[in-house]
């Protein structure tokens, strides 16, 4: 998948702490709930009890939104994040449950150091994503690197270890 | 002295006639010369600096004047992929309405054509928030109600979209709107029909035209009747920008000066292009359409780009009288006129024989009225205003030429509208109300992103009135509950803890005691918290409110919508508070979206006229609620609508979560309630505020069953569903579906909850599973 092997790279340690290093680390607090970590980390895998589209049709919608992840990408790496935003808002538009659309869209809103979007996105994307494995770790890592930018360095290496078991 | 003397001899001098004779005439001729060339200086500096004066004043108001163009608001463009569900007749449907006509050849943008179960469109070139969309041809082809793949000729398209339909725009409150074209827009047929019916020698003269006045004469009465002005297409020019339409010598003297001054200043193409974005071309309510820009979306509901010889002819028909010549109100006055024109541009070789025969034999071709095809939205349109107004001055939105991206979906308007209108009516009559007593306000919002749908704020969605989605602040009643048991459940407490439905008095330290009732007059006495929310008790919910403590209410309401409740006293837990709908939706956003308080929007993004992005308005969220407990509080609400006041809606058991809300002497009738993607809030009641005799159930709920009739239902999703517990509906006791009538809700400690006597439960497989590695 396209996007699937742009995200990797997007992912990749030495980039998000490139960026970090040109972040000021101020931290900034906030007064919303925090994702319960402890239960993510000991829950069991739970079985995918999504069924509300037929199988064509889930597969289809996802052409479309693999398209603009697709151009959503090309427009983060050439750091036009407001062009990303606005493909990433586009396909959230015609899937609004898809964690991994929220996901990268706080990792864009991120990249454009709007931290406390990105982290209400990041917990959107988390709150979608319980359901499935491999898009609760993804959107739990863009949550880390929120944090990171937001300073809590602590938390950030916590979650890192939490999910560090599905990285390849 | 010596001027003195000079004087009176001069003075002697012209009294000695006879030995001057000769010379006097040529004395008198000279001051007369010297007399009236001094008065004609006088006059000709006067005319000059006058003429001067006029030049400097046109020319910037003509130069300036040319960028007042009112923003353009768009609804949301219908997004076209594989897998969208969309049937081919509703696609069809959908063109129709941004007038794509049925063309076999598919030969301009704006045309479509059906072919086995396949629909060939040839899509118009759109500016876009992103990117520009050039014109091109593509091919949907569908399987029953859904788009199965999408091709053009390169190959296969993951999607695309449909340009968003205009719905309205901010034309100032001199009301004249208008939509610019550029002098490569402009139809060549349209420049030279003008020409060619309204100034024949446009190209020559200088901005006046003398024998062009001869002609007009000459024509009308020959014909005996007004058919051709003598006005040149310069002179109605400087008559519409500057001059009021008195009739007087004055008026129409400085109408000649300032075209001839226009004239010189700019080239022709520059004035026929501001002739075209100018004149005065039809007008609905305070509205009035300028332009032949605005004229084609207004008559022909598309680009004037795509009009055809008939319809350009209708527009310059109506240049000569837009009431007398109305096509809406004297079609046949219209058409006649209309026909004279054809032959003209015939005559002149402008159009074939052909085309003037086909021409011809044209219906008008107008939309239906004025307020359909370029359908204007009042009460959204103000959810617009409003969320503009922070960022842009209305001297901006009236003149600047912006393009509006928004977030309603036509479709979904008009089905709510409908809805409204249509069960108010019904509720008249099955309760022998009077006719026309009721009013309601629905909104339709995204439950994930906060977009806006559809907004209704009153039965009649054409009139721009009071907008009570927006503005009608009333007791919202029992739709504040889910608060109450939405801090339980953030407390600790489980959807099956007992809550007692018992006769309570409050004495405040001043003031009267407060005694509050249920509905039914009735005490349950001990039930399980999800069913004292189902069925909404009272006494219940206030001794569940008082035990928790109302500060903490309180601190919970205005987190969840960012608004301090006004009402101190413990009947703000019967919603003895008055909110707009737009706040209730605002409240259930963050039920309806797994904990989020999702800020209701209207504007995604405003552009510039060269398509440059100004603002974007992105998603706003704020977690407020822990998953958990969010997916508890939309299951409750789900059993509300299974088993509680809502479950008289034929949706009751499709997977939808809602609540009713009535307040005191049946004022107000509220409904709020979602599925996986669609939020929606009404309000039904009087205006006047005198009761209705509804409740939540009869009234607003039939509203919004028959908004979901429109649609499918997308059922929510338990994701968790194998940690639901069944539990009896009555008493919250385990039990199982051949025992009892029973309800899942989840329960953190189900071994901590007593079985209902009779039913035989063991310990679930995931128990036994789980014991295995104890």
């Amino acid at each position: 998948m396209l996007s699937r092997k742009k995200q990797n790279k997007r992912f990749t340690v030495p980039f998000v702490f490139l960026f970090f290093a040109s972040l000021a680390l101020g931290g900034c607090s906030s007064n919303t709930v925090a994702p319960p970590i402890s239960e993510v980390s000991d829950r069991a895998p739970i079985e995918r009890t999504i069924a509300t589209e037929d199988a064509t049709n889930q597969a289809s919608t996802s052409a479309a939104t693999v398209e603009l992840l697709a151009q959503a990408n090309d427009s983060l790496e050439a750091n036009d994040q407001a062009t990303a935003i606005t493909y990433l808002e586009r396909a959230i538009r015609i899937t609004p449950r898809n964690p991994e659309l929220w996901a990268q869209l706080a990792l864009a809103h991120l990249l454009d150091g709007n931290l406390s979007v990105a982290e209400q996105h990041a917990r959107k994307a988390i709150a979608l994503s319980s359901s499935d494995e491999t898009l609760e770790q993804q959107a739990w890592l863009t949550f880390a690197d929120v944090r990171e930018a937001q300073g809590n360095r602590t938390e950030a290496q916590g979650i890192r270890r939490r999910f560090s078991r599905f990285r390849g | 002295m010596a001027k003195r003397r000079t004087i009176l001899s001069a003075r002697r001098a012209t009294k000695r006639p006879a030995k001057r004779g000769q010379k006097k005439p040529r004395s008198w001729a000279f001051g007369l010369l010297k007399l009236t060339f001094g008065f004609g200086l006088f006059v000709a500096l006067g005319v000059l600096g006058y003429l001067i004066f006029l030049d400097r004043s046109i020319t910037s108001t003509f130069e300036g004047r040319r960028w007042s163009v009112p923003a353009q608001v768009f609804a949301q463009p219908l997004e076209l992929h594989a897998g969208a569900q969309i049937s081919r007749w509703a696609l069809t449907r959908e063109l129709s309405r941004l007038g794509y006509s049925n063309d076999a050849n598919l030969t301009t943008p704006g045309t479509f054509k059906t072919q086995n179960s396949e629909l060939q469109i040839f899509l118009r070139p759109f500016q876009f928030m992103e990117r520009a969309r050039g014109a091109q041809r593509i091919s949907v082809h569908f399987a029953d109600t859904h788009i199965q793949r999408i091709t053009n000729g390169n190959g296969e398209v993951p999607l695309i979209r449909l340009e968003p339909a205009i719905i309205g725009s901010f034309f100032p409150s001199h009301g004249e709107d208008r939509l610019i074209l550029t002098p490569d827009q402009v139809p060549s047929l349209l420049s030279e029909g003008l020409k060619s019916i309204e100034d024949r020698n446009f190209d020559t003269h200088i901005g006046f035209s003398a024998t062009g006045i001869l002609r007009a004469f000459w024509v009308n009465l020959s014909s005996g009747e007004r058919q051709q002005g003598g006005s040149t297409l310069t002179q109605q020019l400087v008559k519409s920008y500057f001059l009021d339409n008195r009739r007087t010598i004055e008026r129409k003297l400085k109408e000649v000066a300032m075209a001839i001054i226009l004239d010189a200043r700019f080239s022709k193409e520059d004035l026929l292009t501001a002739y075209i974005n100018e004149i005065f071309l039809g007008q609905h309510g305070n509205r009035a359409v300028h332009g032949f820009g605005l004229g084609a979306q207004f008559y022909f509901n598309k680009p004037l780009a795509e009009l055809k010889a008939d319809e350009i002819a209708t527009l310059i028909s109506v240049i000569r009288g837009p009431s007398y010549y109305n096509p809406f109100r004297h079609p046949q006055r219209a058409r006649e006129r209309r026909n004279r024109i054809l032959n003209t541009f015939a005559r002149d070789g402008l159009i074939s024989g052909q085309t003037l025969a086909t021409s011809l034999a044209q219906p008008l071709g107008v939309v239906d009225g004025p307020s359909s095809g370029g359908a204007y939205y009042p009460a959204f349109m103000d959810m617009v205003r409003s969320d503009l107004r922070d960022f842009y001055a209305q001297s901006d939105l009236n003149s600047k030429g912006l393009r509006v991206f928004t977030t309603l979906k036509p479709r979904e308007q008009e089905n709510t509208q409908q809805a409204v209108s249509h069960v108010l009516g019904q509720i008249e009559l099955d309760r022998r109300l009077t006719a026309k007593s009721l009013q309601a306000a629905a909104i339709v919002a995204d439950t994930q992103t906060g977009d806006i749908q559809a907004l209704v704020g009153g039965r009649q969605g054409r009139i721009d009135g009071f907008n009570r989605a927006l503005n009608a602040e009333r007791p919202v009643g029992s739709l504040i509950k889910p608060v109450v048991y939405l801090t339980a459940i953030e407390n600790g407490m489980s959807l099956a803890d007992p809550v007692k439905d018992e006769p309570i008095t409050l004495t405040p330290k001043f003031g009267e005691p407060w005694s509050p009732k249920n509905f039914d007059g009735q005490f349950y006495g001990e039930l399980p918290l999800f069913r004292a929310l189902a069925q909404s008790r009272n006494l219940a919910t206030v001794q569940l409110g008082m035990s928790i403590g109302l500060e903490q209410i309180q601190t919970r309401l205005s987190n969840l919508t960012t608004r301090a409740p006004k009402n101190p006293y413990p009947s703000l837990l019967l919603g003895a508070e008055p909110l707009s709908p737009l706040k209730m939706l605002e409240l259930y956003g963050n039920f309806a979206s797994g904990g989020f308080r999702t800020h209701p929007k209207a504007v995604i993004a405003v552009l510039d006229p060269e398509g440059q992005p100004v603002s974007h308005h992105p998603f706003e969220l704020e977690q407020t609620i822990a998953p958990n407990d969010a997916a508890t509080l939309a299951r409750a609400l789900e059993i509300v609508m299974a088993k509680g006041t809502g479950r008289s809606s034929p949706y009751a058991q499709a997977g939808v979560a809602g609540k009713t809300g009535t307040s005191n002497d049946n004022r107000d009738s509220w409904f709020a309630g979602f599925d996986n993607s669609r939020l929606t809030v009404v309000w039904v009641g009087r205006d006047d505020n005198e009761p209705t005799g509804l409740t939540g159930g009869s009234g607003a709920l039939r509203v919004w069953n028959e908004i979901t009739h429109g649609h499918t239902i997308d059922p929510l999703i338990h994701v968790h569903a194998d940690e639901l517990l069944e539990v009896e509906f009555q008493t919250g006791l385990r039990a199982h579906k051949d025992c009892a009538d029973v309800v899942l809700i989840p329960v953190p400690s189900p071994q901590n909850l007593a079985i209902k006597p009779g039913c035989n439960i063991g310990p679930s497989m995931r128990q036994r599973v789980k014991g295995w590695f104890d």
